[in-house]
């Protein structure tokens, strides 16, 4: 089962990206907690495309989610600038909440939440693909 | 499906409770921003939050929860932030970011403890 959709970076798209994601996931059969968790961390992604890889711009975001065996598998590509999530810092999260800058929560939340990030970038494109296995 | 975030705003005894209702993603927290302005800009001494409709949750909300609480340390050092009644997902992205203890506390008024 797989289902794609093309958005333009705007971040109020994100309300239509969710619903989107959402019934996919429903379709597979996912649970409430599930759904939850992938949804942030497709968010904070999503988000962080429309801010930091396009910046003031406007660009094209692409989504492609599929199943596979007992894992859902969402890939993330756009032609911004190169932007790798995957390496931004956690570094922040056990220092003093008060100290603490405001950027990188979000990617932090995605790595505790999804079982595998993997960034590259190909031909000017920042391609992100997240996996998270059903039923956990 | 409308997901926009709703408030109802009660307060009793001194104590505000600010009643949220729907999802705090990036969008609803631009709105979750907005009203507690609104409610900071009022002489509170002491603020809650009952999360008991509250769904969804992102990072973009837990700033302004950390923005309420630093807000309301200025006016007095030992004020505490209290959600009240939060579902087990939320719980549970207040533990893993370190909030939960740290910034806030989490209390339930009986009908809603979680699993």
């Amino acid at each position: 089962m797989d289902s794609s959709i093309k958005l333009k970076s705007k971040v109020e798209n994100w309300k239509i990206l969710s619903q989107f994601i959402e019934s996919f996931l429903q379709k597979c059969g996912c649970v409430k907690n599930f759904i939850y968790e992938f949804l942030l961390s497709c968010e904070e992604i999503f988000v962080n495309i429309c801010f930091y890889a396009y910046k003031s711009a406007e660009g094209e975001i692409s989504v492609d989610i599929c199943m596979i065996n007992d894992h859902i598998k969402i890939v993330f590509s756009d032609s911004g600038a190169k932007f790798d999530p995957t390496k931004f810092e956690n570094k922040n999260i056990n220092s003093k909440i008060y100290n603490r800058k405001p950027g990188g929560l979000g990617i932090f939340l995605v790595k505790k939440t999804m079982d595998e990030m993997k960034y590259t970038r190909k031909c000017d494109k920042n391609i992100l693909v997240m996996t998270k296995k059903i039923g956990r | 499906m409308d997901n926009r975030l709703t408030f109802d705003l009660k307060t009793a005894d001194g104590l505000t409770t600010l009643y949220l209702i729907g999802k705090i993603d990036t969008l609803g927290a631009r709105i979750f921003e907005k009203k507690i302005k609104e409610v900071l800009a009022q002489d509170i001494k002491n603020l809650k939050f009952n999360f008991k409709d509250v769904e969804y949750l992102s990072s973009s909300g837990l700033r302004i929860i950390l923005y309420t609480k630093k807000e309301m340390q200025k006016r007095n050092p030992d004020s505490e932030l209290i959600i009240e009644d939060p579902q087990q997902q939320i719980v549970d992205v207040l533990s893993m970011t370190g909030f939960l203890d740290e910034v806030v506390e989490v209390e339930y008024t009986g009908k809603n403890i979680p699993r």
